[in-house]
């Protein structure tokens, strides 16, 4: 436990490093990419957080702890920890009204984009998770993600959404740009519904 | 890509602590071990086991989530049992890999593996070590060695006493053809075990692609994805473009270009400019070709074999060509710097590899600033290549808190005053003058306040177009809302490189007839007849009047209205199309067969008071067309939603009176959020406050007007 909140504090650093929401720079916006694979067995889940120049200075600031200049290994290493544990509580997802588990699939992948320094320079964090396809899934079931990581940070969302195996799924048009909001808490970072599901046995079916 | 692994491996394994100080869960280790072998090193297994592998990692993960949530013994005990299970079974694949080297250390007696050496796949791959020390519970070690960053290859592995201990082994950026390197088996308590390994790579093999234009059968720029199935990574292309030092640091600046395109067609690309021969490892890659909207994907694989060279020729199939029907794809919003005739010619080749004919490629500033320098502006620094065109427009004035951003095209100068930052109507003045067309950007979301100057300059007819399509997302609420107040507005799109991920990825079709020229797909805008789509395609007519005209009646007669969204099987068919006036949808056509590849609808409708009326479509793949309204005007009344507009103009006077509020807030020194504020952002909002209260009043007289209009409206409407 005590370690958890000592991530939570770094965290609260990471965010407190950021700029206050309301009055921000487009260089600190916050591009969130987020793609979903729909399979009959699971949803895939990818969110990419990519910070640009300006954004990425300020987490590398969080990430320096020893103020060298250079991203250690450790620090990297922390910073991944840090996120790591608290994504799996901030990133939710429904399906049709229903609360599912939202279970990482691989760690969290870090990439400096090539400048382990401390200066303007983007990074993307990239976040994988899974759920089971509800055997409720059907043509017109939806599923919404919601994401509270840096949801204090104005960002900018897009959105792609893949069916496979016989499952065709779009992501809805409310998505896209957010504005900043002091009482922001989270984000709705995904809505899609799903447009058409083959069931591989239907032609049996009596 | 390759040091992501390292990060990600070296994570999870220091995370864990030391291997002997863990709980006494069953294969201790196992999560990341399987992760690591499901996501990068599937290969060590054959293919028949790897779908085993995924499900595995899903259930590992899945379980530790469980055992983290369990808060009663029962639960703990279910996850236990449920964990055992899934170890076992991960157990059984590990101890049939035919990759498996095993080690035995028990006393003094050391058996080694013999001492063949291990071939990778290619400069990245894995070992897989069972090593035995006892007869203890085994447990898992996932380790990851980036070989470029080794001079002494000696690669140290912790290993527990008295138990087996499955040694997974990530090795990256591993040189060419022989290396020799040291495993060094350190075991708590006994003396350090040397494994001499060496390790064989492939002799490379080489891939040679052509893409060919589908209407000159010539070789041409395309969008391309290379993905080594090995691993599942990203491979540049020989001669992709890297477009990083023309983004000035901005946006997403690196790498391949992160596409919005929709549905499965979305990923990573690279632009490469023509014919390339690139080396690779030997194995099986994923090849995915683009050449924008109008073509459909080629996708293959292809399997390079060490020392052969392995040609492709792909030419993507146009399933429509606009050109002839008149209409000429643009992106109104493409950042890049152009300072010489190499960054022209690398911008040259992306719209053409998207097929976009012309691109506004805007300088960027704000009221610090200004960023992706041009040469020049004007028709003298356009780039033209037949019928594609680099055209150089601003992004500025550009305000995140307070106005919006807006966008210009076809200035013949930059124009920026930073004393008049806020006095947006400025800059869209001389815009015009220069004849240019001015525009807002992101309004598709509504993001950084810009409904506010919305509210100010469109009624006063300054504004020539809005984006209403970007990321792959059409947002209507902004356009919907000043159409139904009354107010002209063309729809425009632009893809926002480097914040979006390539050029046309949405894209704004204006009609020019079946000649091209940048001046007559600018008046095209100009005139609104222009549609938006990041897929299907549509057309739109009202008895002979097109998208962005304007039809007058003076009486209540029949319209004849028409539309029609196609698409192709291949690439993706129209699932919806909707008529829409004043926002709602008066018809729709829907279809769910992915055979079909059109939907049409004509029927008659009365002009009854007037309204502005278009077309929106959906694709079954998620994209989405909308195309500018036709107005239709009867004569002495407005085209609006008259039943609606007093609270429209309400919403208009709300944005207004924001307006006001941050000018206020400016003048007592506080910022949009009501912090007090130094900056200059704050000082000039302050300074030039009085003179933007008075637009502010402007609009407001117009508004005022606009009720008196609705009144005396409501005794002529019937």
């Amino acid at each position: 436990m005590k370690r958890r909140v000592c991530w939570g504090l770094l965290l609260a650093g990471v965010l407190c490093a950021l700029p206050a929401a309301g009055h921000v720079a487009l260089e600190q916006y916050l591009q969130q990419r987020v793609s979903a694979v729909v399979s009959p067995k699971n949803i895939d889940l990818t969110i990419e957080f990519m910070f640009t120049s300006a954004a990425s200075l300020a987490e590398r600031l969080s990430m320096d702890k020893d103020q060298n200049g250079k991203l250690s290994k450790d620090e990297r290493r922390a910073y991944h920890e840090a996120i790591a544990q608290e994504a799996e509580a901030a990133v939710t997802m429904m399906i049709d009204g229903a609360e599912c588990a939202v279970i990482p699939l691989y760690d969290p992948e870090l990439d400096l984009l090539g400048s382990r320094d401390l200066e303007e320079h983007p990074h993307t964090v990239r976040l994988f998770f899974f759920t089971r396809t509800p055997a409720t899934f059907k043509k017109g079931s939806t599923i919404l993600v919601d994401n509270a990581l840096w949801a204090d940070v104005p960002v900018m969302v897009a959105v792609s959404v893949k069916g496979t195996g016989g499952i065709r799924a779009v992501a809805s048009q409310t998505q896209g740009l957010k504005p900043p909001s002091a009482s922001m808490r989270t984000l709705r970072v995904l809505d899609a519904t799903c447009t058409e599901r083959k069931e591989p046995n239907s032609k049996l079916g009596g | 890509m390759k040091s992501l692994i390292a990060c990600c491996c070296a994570f999870a394994i220091l995370c864990a602590g030391p291997l002997w100080a863990q709980d006494t869960e069953t294969l201790p280790g196992a999560p990341d071990l399987a992760t690591a072998l499901a996501k990068y090193h599937s290969y060590l297994f054959a293919p028949a086991v790897r779908e085993e592998l995924d499900a595995i990692n899903r259930d590992m993960r899945e379980i530790q989530r469980e055992t983290r949530r369990a808060t009663t013994d029962e639960a703990r005990e279910a996850a236990r049992t449920k964990r055992e299970a899934i170890a076992a079974r991960l157990s059984a694949i590990l101890e049939s890999c035919p990759a498996t080297r095993a080690i035995e250390v028990t006393g003094q007696q050391t058996t080694l593996p013999p001492m063949e050496p291990i071939s990778l796949p290619g400069d990245s791959g894995a070992f897989l070590f069972k090593v035995r020390t006892g007869d203890g519970p085994a447990r898992c070690v996932t380790l990851t060695y980036d070989l470029s960053q080794h001079s002494n290859f000696r690669l140290p592995v912790e290993v527990a006493p008295g138990c087996t201990t499955w040694a997974l082994i990530s090795l990256e950026r591993v040189p060419q053809l022989k290396t020799e390197m040291e495993i060094e088996f350190a075991i708590a308590g006994q003396p350090t075990t040397l494994l001499p390994v060496r390790t064989i790579t492939p002799d490379h093999g080489t891939l040679s692609v052509t893409v060919l234009s589908d209407d000159t059968g010539k070789p041409a720029p395309a969008m391309m994805q290379l993905v080594w199935k090995t691993d599942g990574h990203d491979v540049r292309p020989g001669n992709a473009i890297n477009f990083g030092p023309q983004f000035d640091s901005q946006g997403n600046w690196d790498g391949p270009r992160k596409t919005n395109y929709p549905g499965k067609l979305a990923g990573r690309y690279w632009c490469v400019p023509g014919p390339f021969n690139t080396t690779l490892a030997p194995g099986e890659y994923e090849i995915v070709v683009t050449r924008g909207g109008e073509h459909v994907a080629v996708h293959d694989t292809v399997t390079v074999v060490s020392n052969e060279t392995v040609e492709r020729t792909y030419r993507p199939r146009r399933w429509v060509d606009m050109r002839k029907h008149g209409w000429y794809s643009g992106d109104d919003h493409v950042h890049a710097q152009i300072l010489s005739d190499q960054d022209a010619e690398n911008l040259m080749a992306w719209i053409q590899a998207e097929d976009v004919h012309l691109a506004n490629i805007v300088k960027m500033g704000d009221i610090y600033r200004t960023w992706f320098e041009q040469r020049g502006f004007g028709k003298d620094y356009r780039v033209v290549d037949k019928d594609y065109v680099l055209s150089p427009g601003q992004e500025c004035p550009r305000t995140h808190n307070e106005l919006g951003h807006t966008i210009s095209m076809n200035i013949q100068n930059m124009i920026r005053n930073t004393e008049q930052y806020y006095l947006y109507d400025t800059v869209f003045d001389e815009v015009h003058r220069q004849g240019g067309l001015s525009g807002y950007c992101h309004t598709n979301s509504g993001i950084f306040y810009v409904h506010r100057d919305m509210s100010v300059n469109i009624p006063k007819d300054k504004v020539d177009f809005i984006e209403m399509l970007q990321f792959a997302n059409m947002g209507t609420d902004l356009f919907y809302d000043f159409l139904n107040t009354g107010f002209k507005v063309t729809a425009s799109a632009g893809s926002d490189v480097p914040w979006g991920g390539s050029v046309g990825e949405v894209r704004i079709y204006a009609y020019t007839g079946k000649k091209f020229t940048a001046d007559r797909w600018f008046d095209a805008v100009k005139q609104g007849h222009t549609f938006v789509t990041n897929g299907i395609m549509i057309e739109f007519t009202v008895d002979d009047a097109m998208p962005g005209d304007e039809i007058v009646v003076t009486e209540d007669r029949p319209l004849r209205v028409h539309a029609r969204a196609w698409g192709d099987a291949e690439r993706e068919v129209p699932s919806k199309l909707d008529i829409i006036i004043h926002g709602a949808s008066v018809k729709t056509a829907e279809s769910a067969d992915t055979n079909r590849d059109a939907l049409e609808v004509d029927f008659e409708i009365p002009a009854g008071n007037g309204f502005w009326i278009a077309a929106r479509a959906e694709g079954n793949d998620g994209s989405r067309a909308h195309t500018t309204p036709i107005y239709v005007v009867r004569e002495g009344l407005r085209f609006w939603k008259y039943e609606g507009i007093r609270d429209l103009i309400a919403k208009r006077e709300t944005s207004l009176a924001e307006i006001e509020k941050i000018v206020a807030e400016a003048v007592a020194g506080r910022n949009a959020m009501g912090q007090e504020d130094s900056t200059r952002t704050v000082q000039q909002l302050a300074l030039q406050g009085p003179e933007l209260l008075k637009r502010v009043e402007e609009a407001k007289a117009i508004y005022t007007e606009l009720r008196a209009t609705a009144d005396r409206e409501a005794a002529l409407r019937k």
